[in-house]
C-alpha cells in the first residue's frame, strides 16, 4: 500500500550555465549548461524516508537543495502535500497536451513555477500610451500647481493632493505587475518611489516654470508658505501608492498561487540539515542565537518568553537536554554530535513537515553516528515528519531508508523500497554500486564490480542511456556514436592491418563512419575484430551492418534512444534498455 | 622475523591547554608482505602514530618514550641525515586528503619525480622514465604527467600520490586514509589498485583508516586503537570474528551492514575522551557497559587472549564481579 504523496517532483531540473568568454557572449553562442539535476521524478510518501544515493557530482545534494529552491530550479514542478485530486488532473492535464491547464496548476501549486513572462508588444504599447497620457496630465497639473501656489487664485492645496494620486496610481500599478516580483516589500518600495517622485517632480516643474530660483529652495514657496499642502501632497502620494500597490500585487498573489510571500510560509515546512556541523554553525553565535534564528527571520514569535519557550522545546526534541545547560553555549563548545543536534534543532524550532538531511552523519565519528540516526528516526514517528535523506553510502541507506533511489549524472536510473532495491538490484549501474559496498567482516568476500573509468562531465552528458559509456552489460541500442565506435576500435585494432587504416576514418554522422582505402582484408579483419571482441568492448556491439563500395568501408551503427524510468513491478521503477 | 617493530611509542604534543598525550604507548610489528591496519576513531592518534614512524610530525609535537626498529636503526633517534635516507626509499607515506596533498602549481609529472632526483641521484630524464612507468603502474596514462592536479578528478590524484608513494621503491608503504572522500566505485578501484601492487612489488603496509568495513577486505591483521592506546591487536579475522575488547565489538557493531540485518546499528554512548586528561585506569571505561571498579583502579596491559591476539581489557583476565557480568 503506497503512502499518500507528499513531495512529487516531475521532470525536475537544476541547470548552471557555464560562465563564457567576453567574445562568445557577445556572439551571443549558445551558454553551455553543467546539467546537475536532469529530469528527476519523484514520490516522497508522507511519513516517509527516502534515501537518494549516487556518486559525488551526480546531483544528489542540488535536487535537495532545488526543492527548498536554495539554488533555483531550472525547469519542472515540485509539489508539497498537494492533494491527490490536483495531481490526478496536472497528469491528465500534462498527458492530454493542454499547456494552459498545465500552467494553471503549475501556476498556484508548484513550487518550483516561476513568472518569466516576459514583457510582451501588447503590454509595452499600453505602457507607452499610458506613459504619455500620464505625462501630459502631468505637466498640465504641474502647471496648475505651480501657478496655484503663486498667482493664481485656487492656492487651496488640493491641486497638490489631486496630483500627487494620479502620480501614485499608475507608479502601483505597473510596480506591481511581472517582471517585478511581489515580495511584502515591493508596496512599500512602490510607495517612498512615489512620495520621492512627488517631490522631485514637483521641484523640477516649479524650476522649469521659473517660479523658482533654483538656488533658493529652502526659502522657496514650496516649503514656506504652501509647506503644509507640500507636505500633505507628499503624504497622500505615499499613503494612494501603498493602498494601490498592497491591493494590487494581494490581488495578483491570489491569481498566480504561490509566489513571493507563500513561497516563504511554505518553506517553513521544508528544512533542510546540511552535511556538516563544524562548517553550517556560525561560531559567532550561542546555541540559542543559532536556534531562535529562523523564528526572529519569520517573524514568528511574539515575545522573547516565546522564542525561549520554543527554542527550549527544539532543542529538547533535538535531544540537547537539559536544554538550559546548552542555550548559551557556542558551536565550539560543543561535540561533533551536539553540533549537528543544534543544526536539527534550528531545522525542528519551526515545526518543519519535511527535512532534508544532507549526508548528516557523514562527518561524524562512527560511533555517535547511529544516535543523530535514532533521532532523526524518532522524530519521524512522534512528529510524523518526511524525510530525503541523501547519501552516498548504501549500507546506511540500507538500515535507515523506506525506499531508495539511485541518481546517476543528473537522474534516477532506479527506485524502490529498500530490500527490493538492495537484495535485487535491477539496473546495471546499481547492481556495481551494491557490489563494492565494504562490509565489516572479513570472511564474506563478495564478488565486485568494478566500474571502468569515473562519471562523465555532466555539463557533456553522453547520448542515449548516460551510462552506457562504463556500463558492463551495454548492447546495441544504448546510445554509441561513431566517434566512441572508432576510438575503442582504435584501441582495440592497434598493429592490425585495420589499425593504420583508422586514423583516416571520418565520421559522416552521429551514425555512420567511413574508412577510405580498404581492402577486402580489412573488411575481413574488421568483422573478426567485432566478432571476437564486442563482449569486452561493448561499442562494437553497436555495428549494424559493413559494407564495402570503391575501396571505401562504410559501418552503420545502429539507433539509439534515451531510456525512459518505466515501473518493471508495482513499486520500482528502472531506466535501462534491459527492462522494456 | 618482523620488518617493523615499534614499541612502547608515545608522541605528545605541546599546547596552550597542556600536552595532549595524542599516541601513549602502542606497541606493534608489521612483518614482511603484511598489511597491516591501524583503526580508530578521529583522534585516537592513529595518524600520529604513523607520522611518528617517519618522523614527519609538526613542530610542537615529539616522541618522548619508545622504539621504532627498523633494520636495527632506531627510527625514533636516528641522526636526521640518517632518516633522510630512509624515508622515501625504504618506508613511504601516501598522505590523508589526496584532494589537496598535491602541489596545484607544479606539474603532477615533476612532482612525482622530485623524491626520484632527490634519492636516486638521477637526471631530470631518467627521473621522467621512472614517472611515465610509475603512472602506467597506478593506470594512469604516461602522457598525463604533463598536466596539472586541477585537471586529475579525485581519484585520479589518489593515484597520483600512490605513484608518488612508490617512487623510490620502498618497502613500506604508509596509507593514511587513502580512500576516505573518495566514492564507493573510486574507493573500490584504488583498494583494488593497493592491493594488486602490494602483491606485484612485495610490499609491507600500513593502512589507517576509520572505516572498518574497508580494513576487513584488505588487511591482513588489525590493531584498534583508542584515546592513543591500541586496545586489540590481532588477525583480520581474530578481530572481527572474537574480538576479546568491548570497544573493538562496538565500534564493528556500529556499522551498518548492508548484508545484515535491517536496523540501525548500535553506537557507543558518551563522548571520545580528552587526550589531554585521559580518564584513569581503562581509558574506555567511562563508555564501557562492563566497567567494574577494578576498570577504574588500574589500567589493563595488552595481554595476549590467543595465538598473535592481544587484547587490553580486564574482562580476559579477572571474572568480573557477577551482577555486571553480562
Amino acid at each position: 500500500m503506497p503512502r499518500e504523496p507528499y513531495l512529487v517532483l516531475r521532470d525536475f531540473r537544476v541547470w548552471f550555465e557555464k560562465r563564457r568568454g567576453f567574445l562568445e557572449a557577445l556572439r551571443k553562442a549558445t551558454p553551455h549548461y553543467v546539467r546537475a539535476v536532469d529530469g528527476v521524478d519523484l514520490d516522497i510518501g508522507r511519513g516517509e524516508i527516502f534515501c537518494l544515493v549516487g556518486e559525488s557530482g551526480c546531483g544528489k545534494t542540488t535536487t535537495g537543495k532545488g526543492i527548498l529552491r536554495l539554488v533555483e530550479p531550472t525547469g519542472g514542478d515540485v509539489f508539497v502535500g498537494v492533494s491527490q485530486d490536483v495531481l490526478r488532473r496536472y497528469e491528465a492535464a500534462k498527458s492530454g497536451g493542454a499547456t494552459p491547464d498545465v500552467e494553471g496548476i503549475r501556476r498556484k501549486y508548484s513550487l518550483s513555477w516561476r513568472d518569466t513572462r516576459p514583457w510582451t508588444l501588447p503590454h509595452m504599447i499600453l505602457l507607452a500610451v499610458l506613459l504619455a497620457i500620464g505625462s501630459v496630465v502631468a505637466a498640465g497639473l504641474m502647471a496648475l500647481v505651480s501657478a496655484s501656489a503663486f498667482h493664481l487664485p485656487f492656492t487651496n492645496g488640493w491641486s497638490y493632493v489631486a496630483y500627487g494620486v494620479v502620480l501614485a496610481l499608475p507608479l502601483a500599478y505597473f510596480g506591481s505587475i511581472p517582471p517585478t516580483r511581489p515580495t511584502p516589500r515591493t508596496a512599500t518600495v512602490i510607495a517612498a518611489l512615489a512620495a520621492v517622485l512627488f517631490d522631485v517632480s514637483l521641484y523640477i516643474g516649479l524650476v522649469f516654470s521659473g517660479y523658482l530660483d533654483p538656488a533658493g529652495l529652502y526659502q522657496a514657496t514650496v516649503w514656506g508658505d504652501q509647506a503644509l499642502a507640500t507636505l500633505g501632497g507628499t503624504f497622500l502620494s505615499f499613503v494612494a501608492a501603498l493602498i494601490a500597490a498592497r491591493v494590487l500585487i494581494w490581488n495578483r498573489l491570489r491569481e498566480e498561487g504561490l509566489e513571493g510571500i507563500k513561497i516563504r510560509s511554505l518553506r517553513q515546512k521544508l528544512q533542510m540539515i546540511f552535511q556538516d556541523p563544524y562548517e553550517s554553525l556560525n561560531p559567532k553565535q550561542s546555541v540559542y542565537d543559532i536556534v531562535a534564528e529562523p523564528l526572529l527571520v519569520n517573524g514568528l514569535s511574539v515575545n522573547r518568553a516565546e522564542t525561549e519557550s520554543r527554542v527550549e522545546q527544539a532543542l529538547t526534541d533535538a535531544g540537547l537536554r537539559p536544554p538550559r545547560d546548552f542555550l548559551f553555549r557556542y558551536p565550539h563548545e560543543l561535540s561533533g554530535g551536539q553540533r549537528q543536534r543544534v543544526s536539527i534543532a534550528g531545522a525542528l524550532v519551526l515545526d518543519p513537515e519535511f527535512l532534508v538531511a544532507d549526508e548528516p552523519v557523514s562527518m561524524l565519528d562512527v560511533s555517535i553516528r547511529t544516535e543523530i540516526l535514532e533521532l532523526l528516526v524518532e522524530l519521524r514517528d512522534k512528529k510524523g515528519l518526511t524525510y530525503l535523506f541523501i547519501t552516498h553510502d548504501l549500507s546506511l541507506a540500507w538500515v535507515l531508508a523506506d525506499r531508495i533511489g539511485v541518481m546517476y549524472l543528473g537522474k534516477i536510473v532506479e527506485e524502490g523500497p529498500t530490500r527490493e532495491l538492495i537484495k535485487n538490484p535491477r539496473h546495471p549501474y546499481t547492481k556495481a554500486l551494491v557490489s563494492v559496498v565494504p562490509v565489516p567482516d572479513p570472511d564474506r568476500r563478495r564478488q565486485r564490480i568494478i566500474l571502468k573509468g569515473e562519471r562523465p562531465d555532466p555539463s557533456d552528458i553522453p547520448p542515449g542511456c548516460r551510462f552506457h559509456p562504463r556500463c558492463p552489460v551495454a548492447f546495441e541500442r544504448c546510445g554509441w556514436t561513431s566517434g566512441e565506435v572508432v576510438r575503442e576500435l582504435r584501441e582495440v585494432a592497434a598493429g592490425q592491418p585495420l589499425g593504420g587504416l583508422l586514423a583516416a576514418a571520418q565520421l559522416e554522422s552521429p551514425l555512420a563512419f567511413a574508412i577510405p582505402a580498404a581492402s577486402p582484408e580489412v573488411e575481413a579483419n574488421l568483422r573478426q575484430v567485432i566478432e571476437s571482441k564486442a563482449e569486452q568492448f561493448r561499442s562494437l556491439k553497436a555495428v549494424r551492418f559493413i559494407e564495402r563500395s570503391g575501396g571505401v568501408l562504410r559501418v552503420a551503427l545502429h539507433e539509439f534512444s534515451e531510456p525512459v524510468l518505466t515501473a518493471v513491478s508495482p513499486d520500482v521503477k528502472v531506466s535501462c534498455h534491459l527492462f522494456g | 622475523m618482523p620488518l617493523l617493530t615499534v614499541k612502547g611509542l608515545k608522541t605528545h604534543f605541546e599546547t596552550r591547554d597542556g600536552i595532549v598525550k595524542a599516541v601513549d604507548g602502542v606497541d606493534f610489528t608489521l612483518g614482511e608482505g603484511e598489511s597491516l591496519g591501524l583503526a580508530g576513531e578521529s583522534g585516537c592518534g592513529k595518524t600520529t602514530a604513523a607520522l611518528s614512524i617517519m618522523r614527519l610530525l609538526p613542530s610542537n609535537g615529539k616522541i618522548v618514550d619508545g622504539t621504532i626498529d627498523y633494520l636495527g636503526y632506531d627510527l625514533a633517534t636516528i641522526r636526521e641525515a640518517q632518516l633522510r635516507a630512509i624515508r622515501w626509499k625504504h618506508i613511504s607515506i601516501i598522505f590523508q586528503g589526496a584532494m589537496n596533498a598535491l602541489n596545484p602549481v607544479k606539474r603532477v609529472g615533476d612532482q612525482i619525480a622530485e623524491p626520484v632526483i632527490l634519492h636516486d641521484k638521477v637526471d631530470k630524464e631518467a627521473a621522467m622514465k621512472r614517472v611515465g612507468e610509475l603512472l602506467e603502474l597506478v593506470g594512469i596514462h604516461r602522457e598525463r604527467a604533463h598536466e596539472y592536479p586541477h585537471e586529475f578528478s579525485g581519484g585520479m590524484r589518489q593515484r597520483v600520490m600512490i605513484a608518488m608513494a612508490l617512487a623510490c621503491n620502498p618497502r613500506i608503504v604508509i596509507a593514511d586514509e587513502p580512500v576516505t572522500a573518495l566514492d564507493v566505485m573510486i574507493q573500490a578501484q584504488i583498494l583494488e589498485l593497493l592491493e594488486r601492487l602490494k602483491r606485484e612489488l612485495d610490499l609491507s603496509m600500513i593502512l589507517i583508516s576509520h572505516d572498518l568495513s574497508v580494513m576487513a577486505e584488505t588487511c591482513d591483521s588489525m590493531a584498534i586503537m583508542y584515546a592513543g592506546k591500541i586496545v586489540e591487536r590481532g588477525s583480520v579475522r581474530d578481530v572481527y570474528k572474537n574480538s576479546k575488547h568491548p570497544y573493538t565489538k562496538d565500534l564493528i557493531g556500529a556499522f551498518p551492514d548492508i548484508e545484515g540485518p535491517q536496523t540501525l546499528p548500535a553506537y557507543i554512548p558518551g563522548l571520545l575522551p580528552s587526550l589531554i586528561n585521559p580518564p584513569v585506569g581503562c581509558r574506555f571505561h567511562p563508555r564501557c557497559k562492563y566497567a567494574w571498579p577494578l576498570c577504574v583502579d588500574q589500567e589493563p596491559g595488552l595481554d595476549p587472549v590467543g595465538e598473535g591476539h592481544l587484547a587490553a581489557c580486564h574482562l580476559n583476565t579477572t571474572t568480573p564481579p557477577r551482577k555486571e557480568a553480562a
